[in-house]
């Protein structure tokens, strides 16, 4: 078996070039590094709280969440990765359950990649956050 | 195969239809939320190791310590093992702030001047509660911001939940990198004590996590007496929750100043001295704080039919307000004349907490027997200095201009511009937006006005449930209150006089409502005297 990149850190490095314009909303990043904890259920489910309140923010969780599942699609692991709806409550619980039933051994890669992958946001967003920009976390 | 329901809230999406702590309208998920944490909790406390030096304190009523990790909900730090904590990098920042500089260099350490930093002498190891007891008592605590809807106008309003510890006893650990004498432990030690007198956690200028002992932030104590309807928390329990002083002072406070400046004004200005949210400027803390310490208070149920409320009877208890801030000597003067003046107010024309605009009927119209409606409250014996004697039921009149006077003179030594523009606001404090109307009342089966509550005060006239006494969902136009006759003697002493009390009425009338001008044209022709307002 030859090293394969999934260039985690390049594609962090997009996300953060792309979110990084509106104020406060690569500061998730370390949000985002916190929630890993939590697993993929909650750290899915961030993209739908904050869509509706913080629309930036919500949309900044969603990318990282898809760019997430087209890495994980390429070590073979299939993650939910269509746009649900806040009010859809029937699809958010399929998709809970899609995520708990994956096998724990792909659960364990997922969030070690995950884990991987926040780090990444973090580094980057600490040298791209603008100066004197409120983050809410630096 | 893990089945998707079962999974502990924490690790659920926190959106509708999955694991929403904070969603008050299901009080069923927080209480899982709790019972999942405390069943994973240590049921022995965590014990510092025996070179820390550790101090008990006692808070008076609730604790919380805002963790800040889930957005939509406040709860506690928790530490390892599942015990709730106070962090030690809040300690040390709370002790710093008690520091000299000169001590805060050497406990806390800081900066040298070429740009390197020095640590202090002192690790802060934060603080736990003592023992397990707190998973007994209810953790979830309702916070209700109700300001725009009992004052303004009929804004809705929303609870939310927040997770607190009631009546905690912490233990605090400090360690240091040297070996000190006795003596410096005991100055360590003042420090925190300092330290923790401003209160720890959240939310503690409404009362949160304040020690028993305040000699340094204590403003000006009130001792006090009531009884009425206690909170309902979500599991339907009642608590005495020392936050309706604070509601109850900020609401009169934005009151009194919108009778003498613009909304805006008005509202900066209570912004200032109690706190809140400054819309894109974040949070203000205030200037004014209180804690409250139930020295004697017993919590019961009232039942009528097949309906029970929890009560409360407080014996006696302590309420301090506190300065929460650095402030020069003469400025904290003028804040104690104010916050005095204002906490006399309240106790003039109102009660605290529930119901807090009628009298309580038990005491004066105990033929009443349905719904427990009104509160009273009175100044025990050691505060009697803070009644305003009333020798003549025109007095009222004066004490009302002399307290326009001190809220007056608080606008000019803020440099605000005092407007005599009259507010929007429904019970603002303006002469043309209220009246006071007032008479010697017996004792307590003389109360004249709380019969026109319930029935008709002339001929078939009536305000029952009309706009000016309100309803369900629909705050009313009118406070009643009973409040004890105390007179000033000639030898200048403050003394009860007989059984007596000063019936008040305070009306905020709404001029296009025919029920209420039909009320106001009766008013004279009562016993009642119009004692303040156009």
């Amino acid at each position: 078996m030859t090293w394969k990149s999934y260039d985690l850190d390049q594609e962090a490095q997009r996300l953060i070039l792309k979110h990084r314009d509106q104020k406060g909303v690569i500061g998730q990043s370390h949000k985002m590094r916190i929630t890993v904890a939590f697993g993929l259920e909650r750290f899915w489910g961030e993209q739908l709280r904050l869509l509706d309140k913080e629309p930036p923010k919500g949309e900044y969780w969603r990318d990282t969440w898809k760019s997430f599942a087209k890495i994980m699609l390429k070590a073979g692991i299939e993650l939910p990765q269509e746009n649900v709806s806040n009010k859809d409550t029937i699809k958010i619980q399929e998709i809970a359950t899609k995520l708990w039933q994956l096998p724990p051994e792909d659960q364990r890669i997922c969030l070690a990649v995950l884990t991987q992958f926040c780090d990444s946001l973090v580094w980057w967003t600490q040298r791209y956050k603008k100066l004197g920009v409120d983050d809410d976390q630096q | 195969m893990t089945n998707s329901n079962e999974v502990p809230l924490m690790f659920q999406a926190q959106i509708a239809g999955r694991g929403q702590i904070q969603y008050i309208k299901n009080p069923k998920q927080s209480e899982r939320w709790i019972d999942e944490w405390v069943e994973g909790s240590a049921i022995d406390a965590p014990t510092f190791h025996t070179n820390i030096k550790t101090k008990e304190y006692k808070i008076t009523w609730r604790f919380v310590s805002n963790s800040g990790q889930d957005e939509d909900i406040i709860r506690p730090v928790i530490a390892a093992k599942g015990f709730p904590f106070y962090p030690g990098a809040s300690m040390k920042g709370a002790f710093s702030r008690a520091c000299t500089s000169e001590q805060r260099e050497k406990y806390c350490g800081g900066k040298l001047t070429n740009d390197d930093t020095q640590p202090g002498s002192l690790r802060f190891h934060g603080g736990y509660p003592k023992d397990a007891t707190w998973v007994e008592q209810p953790l979830i605590d309702v916070v209700h911001p109700q300001q725009d809807w009992q004052i303004k106008n009929n804004d809705s309003h929303s609870a939310f939940i927040q997770i607190s510890l009631y009546q905690p006893t912490l233990v605090f650990g400090i360690s240091s990198t040297k070996i000190l004498e006795p003596s410096e432990w005991e100055i360590i030690w003042n420090i925190w004590d300092k330290a923790i007198e401003k209160g720890i956690g959240s939310r503690v200028s409404a009362g949160y996590g304040q020690p028993i002992n305040q000699p340094e932030t204590k403003l000006v104590t009130f001792n006090l007496r009531g009884q009425g309807l206690a909170s309902q928390l979500i599991d339907k329990s009642g608590e005495f929750r020392p936050n309706i002083f604070k509601a109850a002072l900020r609401g009169h406070t934005l009151r009194l100043f919108s009778g003498v400046t613009d909304e805006n004004t008005a509202e900066e200005l209570t912004r200032e001295l109690w706190g809140g949210f400054a819309g894109k400027n974040g949070a203000v803390v205030g200037q004014l704080g209180i804690a409250f310490n139930a020295v004697d208070l017993e919590m019961d149920e009232y039942r009528y039919g097949r309906n029970t409320m929890p009560i409360y009877e407080l014996n006696a208890g302590t309420l301090n307000i506190l300065s929460m801030g650095d402030i020069s000597t003469e400025y904290k003067k003028e804040l104690r004349t104010l916050a005095t003046q204002i906490f006399r107010f309240a106790m003039l024309l109102g009660s605290f907490g529930k119901s807090w605009r009628r009298i309580d009927h038990r005491l004066f119209f105990p033929e009443y027997e349905k719904h427990l409606i009104g509160c009273h409250w009175q100044f025990t014996q050691q505060s009697n200095k803070y009644y305003f004697p009333v020798n003549n039921i025109n007095h009222i009149t004066n004490i009302l201009n002399d307290i326009h006077k001190t809220v007056n003179n608080w606008l000019q030594l803020k440099g605000k511009i005092p407007s005599n523009q009259v507010s929007y606001w429904r019970e603002s404090f303006h002469p043309q937006k209220v009246q006071v109307w007032g008479r010697i009342a017996q004792d307590e089966d003389d109360s004249l006005a709380v019969r026109w509550f319930h029935g008709n005060y002339q001929g078939v006239k009536s305000i029952k449930g009309s706009s000016l006494t309100g309803k369900l969902g629909q705050i009313g136009r009118l406070w009643h209150r009973m409040y004890p006759r105390y007179i000033k003697t000639k030898e200048g002493e403050i003394r009860r006089k007989g059984k007596e009390y000063v019936e008040l009425l305070t009306i905020f009338p709404d001029k296009k409502d025919e029920i209420t001008q039909d009320f106001l044209t009766f008013l004279p022709t009562s016993d009642f005297t119009k004692l303040w307002g156009k």
